[in-house]
């Protein structure tokens, strides 16, 4: 068990690597000079060579990089933004609960319809219950997130006025005239809902599939040959066994989802990760794309290796080898 | 099998019932609660901007709803007053007792300072507050892209690059600011309007964090009180501001972040009281046939800049005594009124020249015929004959936005009509701006806009055609116009003060646009602005845009 | 009374392509602490018929009619409740593959907890102390650690023994096992059929041992019903049925085994394959493939009577007895494949 965390950690800390240096080859090869952006319309040379300098893009690009892990290893500092000096560290670390609050409701909100909808169209196939939840899947994954935001977004938030139309509170500080964790949930309702909608028809689909599957197993036989009533059956023995997939999809779908719920965040004006990412990328601000992906791939890192530890905890047959 | 058949009907039954859904939705100001209004003086204004400000400290600001914010923070040497149209960008003395004591052939420059001016904690606005605004600008340790403005001061870039620790050309001595110039420089005072040089307390002053002061103190009639950066900025009333500008509302009060969509829906709730980061493009329209325009709640006006297509003056299609006639034939072909239509309702214009309306020195050219008449279209064709090369030529988009692809489209139609054929490309903004900046670019037209920073002839026709400033990389003459008769003239002009300097800069305009034609100018933007109804006392600066000090609550 | 009385079993599937005759009107009967063998080819329905008995067939499609009696209680009419009931503690099942027949994210201990705990009212303890019992009594070693394992950590014949102990925790009056050696090799085999003859003097079950292996019911069972096509073809006790046969499929199923006391040179075969359930061939099933058969077969079904002389053997084919012995005489001296002399 030692030897396998270790051996996780190493190939973590290569994953980290590769995906930090792709991003300063990406960013390198775009001919766009954020010296220039920094320094305004009207820099001279001198002007434009003394901003490159302040940024520290007059040194060679592995050196750059080499200088920007330093940073990170030793000072914990991801640097500070191009465009508006600030801290990166802060900005991320703000930046992050925000899309944790859209993430991890998100999540609770799409298993509360996926589970039901997948394991009762399962139980009854060809049913009208099934047909309409299998609609319902359809429209999940053919809607575009950003399309279903903002009718939401419209129908909702503007024309009936149910809910606020856009901005994020804090769960615990009161901020910009609201906190706390009524205005928290109040204003996250329609970005919940945006933001789940195609993961729980995705999820839907695939719960269904795989109780239907499960089914038709031996041991669920060999369960109602002993006698056990069908809800026992289907407990203990059905979704025990069907729903294991569903926990390595969802600790995958939590990572990458942690790295920007990009559309949602922008419609509901939501001030994460997602968010941060495109305006970071609009602006070239090289510190602060870096920043995202660090922390975004920390994430996705951490919670596969949770995923895995998880499987291998409710799986038998699974052995950490 | 039929019953898969039966679903298949059945969802197109639903998307039929979505798309007639999205046809009949209303436009969104209809419908909704509207806030009931309280005629107050005082009270709180509150804004939506799209994007964050980068920083509120005055020396790293550089983004236009930030510079119309510090409009209504900050006291400088000399403003702009409260006003619309051409008396709005023409400069007035305000921390400076009057105009100042010019020596030296204009490089000496003494300012008297008033008295009375206070910063928002009580401390007096002396002479050295703008003096450590000055210093605190070319400090190497902030970076400010002030710099690129005080290159005529002297000392000020030794300071910028470390080599003195203060300007040796700015003094403050008692009520006496003096300012020593390299070289005469008539448009010093319209640079000194920046907000970069603003006046700072002596806490800023000793401030040095390259990440700046969002709450830097400040004397103009309002002050910032907190910045949560994305999220809002709260600005309150200065009483200790004792000076003749306006200040009616209490508190204002920016959100950070909201789509334009949002922003339309919440100024049409009254829950925010103008949308400062526009509202959808398509919507202008609906607003204007509602509420008609500039009569409360929808305004639209000029703004001082430009939108062109430069041509390239260094390839083979402009060599010699091609330029100014295939220039001219260029300006007769374009149709500046299908381009301008693709921005949208009453979003500019049109022009053909290089100075926007409003600028001062500007004289109206007549050079070209605005509307595009088979009879223009033929003068252009003859203008062109003989003068179009191998008739091929590369054409950048302004952007990758579809409003720029379209336009450029348009204007690959309009040269086919004088025989070009026009390969157009397209890149994202910062590439472009990129690319076309360094010389040897292989574009042959480039679309392209320029905003004033300040009310000076100079910010558009010596920065942006003088061929003395040309240079390998960062060229702001992308039309790469280096003509050593306009050149002088340039020059010359940017030496004289007051009337004759307007007057030579709007000839050169209307010589240059006629005779010499490295541009085909065709619109002057419009501010399109949606205010919300209990707004009054709109006052449309023509430098700042909107002005928050004048608006009321009504 | 018998133990379970099967009268006229008929079940149909429903499906897309018609209506499949899995059974069609089979009968037998057992005896306490009997062993019954039903024999047949892959197909023939002697599966479904045990099925249909514990009403595991999937409900939606299913039409089932006759009756079985199982000790008077008719368990095709009873409710789901009852059934429940009696499944795992009257009737158990045990069933072909070992490997699959086992939840695999549950311990061994939990899934014979299971079995005990649905029908008894004990404590967790006793049940895992019952289940210890039962492992020890399949002569698995360490019985008592071994209820902490998974499935995975046992072998194939190991996993058919757990299965024989969780069939047998309640005590069943009946046992049915479906192919359970099948999937096993032959020394496996041998073991758990040692087992299963064991295990029914102790505890005194009766045992329906459905397989196509030949070999296994002579072994083990005491009287043998062959399936042909959802029917029943012959019935007889187990001694008479080898010596004694009296149906040309019959004939062709004991041709087929190798011998090592005859000189055979050629082994019978039977031509063709299992008719399809959907659209069986008009009168005796077996008439298409079968080398004996003449107009009557093709006309008309023949309905399962008795040997003359001997009421335990029930047969149904048209043959004149004459034949029928002549053609045995050949089998047992293993000449049946040879043209007739």
């Amino acid at each position: 068990m030692f030897r396998y965390l270790i051996r996780r950690l190493l190939w973590a800390g290569v994953l980290f690597i590769a995906v930090t240096v792709v991003t300063y080859v990406i960013f390198f090869i775009i001919p766009a000079d954020p010296a220039r952006l920094a320094a305004g319309q009207r820099a001279t040379p001198d002007e434009i060579v003394r901003a490159r300098h302040f940024l520290g893009l007059d040194k060679p690009v592995p050196v750059q990089y080499a200088l920007f892990l330093k940073r990170l290893v030793i000072d914990h500092s991801l640097g500070h933004s191009f465009t508006n000096r600030q801290d990166v560290n802060k900005v991320v670390l703000t930046a992050a609960p925000v899309t944790a609050s859209l993430v991890f409701g998100g999540v609770i909100l799409w298993m509360m319809l996926a589970l039901p909808i997948g394991v009762l169209s399962a139980l009854r196939p060809r049913s009208l219950l099934d047909r309409g939840g299998m609609m319902f899947v359809l429209i999940g994954i053919s809607a575009p997130v950003f399309w279903v935001g903002l009718i939401l977004q419209y129908a909702i938030g503007f024309r009936l006025g149910w809910t606020p139309n856009s901005g994020y509170c804090d769960l615990l500080n009161t901020q910009g005239g609201c906190g706390g964790p009524a205005d928290w949930a109040y204003h996250l309702i329609l970005p919940w809902m945006t933001f789940a909608l195609l993961f729980a028809a995705i999820y839907a689909r695939m719960i269904r599939a795989n109780t239907m599957d499960t089914m038709n197993e031996d041991y669920v036989r060999t369960a109602r040959a002993k006698g056990a009533p069908e809800s026992q059956v289907l407990r203990s023995h059905v979704l025990r066994n069907a729903l294991l997939p569903v926990v390595t999809m969802l600790g995958m779908d939590i990572g990458i989802a942690l790295g920007g719920a990009i559309f949602t965040e922008t419609v509901f004006n939501l001030p994460g990760l997602g968010k941060l990412a495109v305006q970071s990328i609009s602006t070239f601000d090289l510190p602060m794309i870096e920043g995202v992906v660090v922390f975004t791939t920390l994430c996705i890192i951490v919670f596969n290796l949770i995923v895995d530890l998880l499987y291998a905890w409710i799986d038998p047959r699974i052995r950490l080898a | 099998m039929h019953r898969k058949l039966w679903l298949s009907l059945f969802a197109a039954v639903i998307g039929a019932g979505l798309l007639v859904a999205a046809a009949v939705a209303a436009p969104s100001n209809s419908g909704a609660p509207q806030v009931v209004k309280h005629a107050t003086a005082g009270g709180t204004f509150n804004i939506e901007i799209t994007s964050d400000v980068t920083s509120m400290d005055p020396a790293i600001d550089y983004y236009v709803p930030g510079w119309q914010l510090s409009y209504a923070t900050a006291c400088k040497l000399v403003n702009y007053p409260d006003k619309e149209g051409a008396a709005g960008s023409q400069l007035v003395p305000e921390v400076a007792a009057g105009l100042p004591t010019i020596s030296n052939n204009g490089k000496t420059y003494v300012f008297t300072i008033r008295s009375g001016y206070k910063f928002n904690t009580g401390e007096n606005v002396t002479a050295k507050s703008f003096a450590d605004a000055l210093n605190r600008d070319a400090n190497p340790k902030i970076q400010s892209p002030a710099i690129a403005f005080m290159d005529v001061i002297a000392g000020a870039n030794a300071m910028a690059d470390g080599k003195a620790s203060t300007i040796s050309g700015v003094k403050a001595a008692g009520n006496k600011l003096t300012i020593q110039l390299t070289t005469a420089s008539p448009d010093l005072l319209a640079r000194l309007a920046l907000p970069f040089f603003s006046a700072i307390n002596p806490a800023t002053a000793a401030n040095l964090n390259p990440a700046g002061d969002d709450t830097a103190p400040s004397c103009g009639p309002y002050y910032i009180q907190s910045r949560v950066p994305n999220k809002e900025i709260i600005l309150k009333r200065n009483t200790y501001y004792k000076g003749p500008r306006p200040h009616n509302v209490n508190e204002i009060d920016f959100k950070v972040g909201n789509t334009q969509v949002v922003t339309e829906q919440n100024v049409t709730t009254g829950t925010a009281d103008y949308a400062n980061g526009g509202v959808p493009a398509a919507d202008y329209k609906a607003l204007a046939d509602k509420y008609g325009v500039n009569k409360g709640r929808l305004f639209v006006k000029p703004t001082l800049s430009v939108y062109y297509v430069a041509m390239n003056q260094d390839r083979p299609l402009f060599k010699g005594a091609n330029a100014a006639p295939l220039g001219q034939a260029v300006n007769w072909a374009l149709d500046r009124r299908a381009i301008l239509d693709q921005a949208g309702y009453l979003a500019g214009v049109r022009t053909t020249q290089v100075l926007p309306p409003g600028m001062p020195g500007y004289k109206a050219c007549h050079c070209y015929q605005i509307n595009v008449t088979p009879g223009t279209i033929a003068k252009a064709k003859s203008l062109a004959k003989g003068h179009t090369g191998d008739g091929k030529a590369v054409l950048w988009s302004m952007g990758n936005t579809p409003t720029a692809v379209l336009q450029a489209q348009i204007m690959q139609f309009n040269l086919k009509q004088i025989g070009l054929d026009v390969d157009v490309q397209t890149y994202t903004r910062g590439v472009q701006i990129e690319k076309e900046q360094t010389r040897g670019a292989d574009f042959d037209f480039t679309a392209d806009g320029w905003g004033a920073d300040y009310a000076d002839p100079y910010d558009f026709i010596n920065v942006l055609l003088s061929g003395a400033n040309l240079q390998a990389s960062n060229n702001n003459n992308i039309a790469y116009f280096n003509n050593p008769k306009y050149n002088k003239l340039m020059l010359a002009a940017s030496r004289l003060v007051g009337a004759p300097r307007y007057a030579a800069y709007g000839a050169l305009d209307v010589d240059i646009t006629k005779n010499a034609a490295p541009w085909a100018a065709y619109r002057n933007a419009s501010q399109r602005d949606y205010v919300s109804a209990r707004t009054g006392c709109y006052v449309f600066n023509p430098v700042f845009e909107m002005d928050y000090a004048a608006v009321c609550i009504k | 009374m018998a133990l379970l009385e099967v009268r006229d079993l008929t079940t149909h599937f429903r499906t897309d392509d018609g209506i499949v005759k899995a059974v069609d009107g089979v009968s037998f009967s057992i005896e306490k602490g009997k062993t019954l063998g039903i024999v047949g080819e892959s197909g023939c329905g002697k599966s479904v018929t045990c099925l249909t008995i514990m009403g595991l067939n999937p409900k939606k499609m299913t039409i089932s009619s006759g009756e079985a009696l199982f000790k008077g209680e008719d368990l095709l009419h009873a409710s789901s409740s009852r059934l429940r009931e009696i499944r795992g503690n009257d009737v158990a099942m045990i069933f072909q593959d070992p490997m699959t027949s086992l939840n695999p994210v549950h311990k061994i201990g939990d899934q014979l907890g299971e079995a005990i705990l649905l029908h008894r009212d004990v404590t967790k303890r006793q049940a895992r102390a019952r289940s210890a019992e039962l492992l020890k009594a399949v002569g698995i070693p360490h019985a008592e650690r071994r209820l902490d394992d998974y499935p995975h950590q046992f072998s194939g014949g190991m996993r058919q023994r757990v299965m024989i102990a969780m069939a047998l925790v309640n005590d069943p009056d009946l046992l049915i096992a479906d192919e359970p050696t099948t999937a096993l090799d032959v020394t496996t085999q041998a073991q758990i059929l040692n087992l299963l003859d064991r295990l029914q003097e102790e505890f005194g079950s009766a045992i329906i041992m459905i397989t196509h292996d030949l070999g296994v019911v002579a072994e083990i069972a005491d009287e043998v019903v062959v399936m042909y096509a959802a029917k029943v073809i012959e019935r007889a006790p187990v001694g008479d049925l080898f010596r004694k046969p009296r149906h040309p499929y019959t004939w062709g199923l004991l041709g087929s085994l190798p011998r090592l006391d005859t000189d055979t040179e050629r082994l019978v075969q039977i031509p063709g394959s299992p008719p399809s359930l959907l659209n069986p061939p008009a009168g005796c099933r077996f008439n298409p493939r079968c080398a004996y058969a003449f107009d009557r077969c093709r006309a008309e079904q023949p309905v399962l009577e008795p040997v003359p002389g001997e009421a335990e053997h029930l047969q149904a084919c048209f043959l004149d007895e004459e034949t029928k012995e002549r053609e045995n005489r050949r089998l047992q001296a293993g000449s049946l494949a040879e043209e007739a002399s």
